[in-house]
């Protein structure tokens, strides 16, 4: 009996359906777009809106659910449990990505110039090619374009290290903040943690404005570009949602909720946050620095 | 032996990180510990970035991967 009371259930909700339905009409909006269909590209921005809708109305139920005090510590627990698998599956993809960053790097690459037991590849494919990173000069130029130039790391990449490292010490300082009550300065540590967010995203498009308007370095540049582009460009999608992330939980505490007892919403964006300038770390060291 | 030491603040990045989570996941509501690990995290990061800075002032790395 004592289990039954402990264990909560929650009421019916529509909200699983309408994500389904968004994500059907995503997906097969655009697949049908791969096929011509001229459908296609409104059927898939149609799923996309759906899916918002869901997220807001949603995550809003949960918020207005847990301000109730419907929750118990199980479904704190369960929130817990449910992030540290999101993290688990975050982890996994970055680490391919990072991983196929360095078999690029390490392995294959140098087996096209010969390196290890691939003498014969590279002797009888291009015997020309010389193994290098950043791969610039490409075994066959006909089929990727070389870039002009690369992006330093003591430019824009420097500038944003050090944005996302302030924004980590003021998200810090702000949660600091929380533990204490410090209302006023735990708002302040967030709006400062965001507005270094945005001029991260604003430095971050500027970079790949110079680097496809100027120095021809992009997707279809060898696997340096696909690298490159794939991991700080999935890296800046983090950014910005985690800056949305960052929005809603000022608005939150803006409103009054969280206190220094409650505030799983604010722990879990706040290790995101770090999560996320951890991988830029790793991105500046390995992409950008240790070329 | 620059790169070692790269490497050695980098994993201990890692591990401020993961402990920070081990935290979220098992204090429950308000974990100190948790917002301790995450300050060392940041503390961390930055003396790695103002390592590398002054590794690159003093000539013993520069950013095209000759370490």
């Amino acid at each position: 009996m004592q289990s039954n009371e402990q264990y909560y259930v929650p009421s019916g909700s529509y909200w699983p359906m309408v994500g389904s339905v968004g994500m059907a009409a995503l997906l097969g909006g655009f697949a049908s777009s791969l096929h011509d269909n001229h459908l296609g590209t409104g059927i898939m921005v149609l799923g996309l809106g759906i899916i918002l809708f869901m997220v807001f109305g949603w995550m809003g139920q949960v918020v207005q659910e847990s301000e109730a005090g419907h929750y118990n510590l199980q479904v704190d627990k369960s929130f817990r449990i449910g992030m540290g698998w999101f993290i688990f599956s975050e982890v996994m993809f970055f680490a391919a990505f990072f991983g196929a960053l360095f078999y690029a790097r390490e392995f294959s690459v140098p087996w096209l110039n010969g390196e290890g037991n691939n003498f014969w590849t590279g002797e009888l494919l291009w015997p020309e090619f010389k193994a290098a990173w950043p791969l610039v000069e490409m075994p066959d130029p006909q089929l990727y374009p070389s870039p002009d130039g690369l992006i330093h790391a003591w430019g824009i990449p420097a500038i944003n290290t050090m944005l996302l490292l302030a924004s980590g010490a003021t998200l810090t300082w702000a949660h600091w903040a929380l533990l204490n009550n410090k209302r006023d300065q735990l708002i302040y540590g967030m709006i400062a943690t965001i507005v270094l967010g945005v001029i991260f995203i604003g430095f971050q498009v500027a970079e790949y404005g110079e680097a496809y308007g100027h120095l021809n370095l992009k997707m279809t540049s060898g696997v340096y570009g696909s690298t490159f582009f794939m991991l700080t460009g999935f890296h800046g999608f983090h950014v910005v949602l985690g800056t949305i992330m960052l929005v809603v939980i000022l608005m939150r505490v803006i409103r009054g909720h969280f206190d220094a007892d409650n505030h799983f919403g604010f722990e879990a964006v706040a290790w995101y946050w770090h999560f996320v300038d951890v991988v830029w770390l790793g991105l500046f060291i390995y992409v950008y620095w240790l070329v | 032996m620059i790169k070692i030491v790269v490497l050695g603040f980098f994993l201990f990045i890692l591990y401020s990180l993961g402990s920070a989570l081990y935290y979220m996941m098992n204090d429950g509501a308000g974990s100190q510990r948790m917002m301790k690990a995450l300050a060392m995290r940041i503390g961390a990061s930055i003396a790695l970035f103002g390592f590398m800075m002054f590794a690159f002032w003093m000539g013993w790395i520069q950013p095209d991967g000759r370490f």
